[in-house]
């Protein structure tokens, strides 16, 4: 009689543990994380972007990484090859005029 | 001229406003979503209504994977700078101008550009900007050229 009062008091025990491990996860999953309600800035956002390829593409997606090419940045390396295109250009006009005094 | 005036008024009293959208012409889905605008809806202009519309039917077209996804990416494009949004929304606006062929086109070359490793994708840049550069040089002495014939 002892041994199934021992035994009755394990099984009520566990049922004890097993209800309160369980209640706290069925109130979690009733309790979801309210889904997030998109304002106004975000609508726009959404409507403005593109179906390509059945996939909607906005400002983001055509931006392009910047990758290092060369020590100089773009821009100075571009800005270099003008001036010395203008530089070489001055040059044969400076060539060319004293040719010109010579031929009068 | 009282008349005329009254003529006027009349016209800008009946002829419609844009095509707006009344609210209970909504489908409940799209209620749903835009329920924080259901006071302030028949304010709104007509075209900012169809642009919350569009963007709601494109949200509840969306599962959750998709949602989270977007979510992410408009919070990198408000942490941009003003400077570096308006820049992105002019190239946007111009690839929204080209062809939708062209648009794909552009697209998957974008898409194959970003997964070539890094030493590939820079190798590609380095062939773009001596292109470029070339293009600029012919440029520069042409305009010298025609200064030079001015003179």
């Amino acid at each position: 009689m002892l041994l199934g009062w021992l035994k009755m008091k394990k099984m009520h025990y566990y049922s004890v543990l097993l209800i309160s491990g369980v209640t706290p996860c069925a109130v979690y999953a009733n309790n979801k994380i309210p889904e997030k309600i998109p304002d106004m800035a975000f609508l726009e956002y959404l409507a403005d972007m593109v179906e390509v390829n059945g996939e909607l593409v906005g400002p983001l997606d055509i931006k392009s990484k910047k990758i290092k090419t060369a020590q100089l940045n773009d821009k100075e390396r571009l800005k270099k090859a003008q001036n010395e295109t203008i530089k070489t250009a001055n040059d044969k006009v400076k060539d060319q005029k004293p040719k010109e005094k010579n031929n009068d | 001229m009282i008349k005329l005036l009254l003529l006027t008024v009349s016209l800008f009293v009946f002829i419609p406003y844009g095509q707006a959208l009344e609210w209970n012409a909504l489908a409940p889905e799209q209620q749903k979503v835009l329920k924080q605008f259901s006071t302030s809806w028949n304010k709104l202009p007509s075209d900012k209504q169809e642009k919350l519309q569009l963007g709601a039917n494109r949200w509840i077209s969306m599962d959750s994977q998709k949602r989270s996804d977007l979510i992410n990416k408009f919070d990198q494009w408000q942490k941009l700078d003003p400077q570096q949004q308006t820049k992105l929304k002019q190239q946007f606006n111009k690839f929204k101008q080209i062809p939708a062929e062209q648009q794909q086109q552009l697209r998957n070359a974008h898409q194959r550009f970003q997964k070539l490793p890094q030493d590939k994708q820079r190798q590609l840049m380095d062939k773009f900007n001596k292109r470029n550069m070339k293009k600029m040089n012919k440029k520069t002495q042409d305009k010298m050229r025609q200064k030079n014939k001015r003179h």
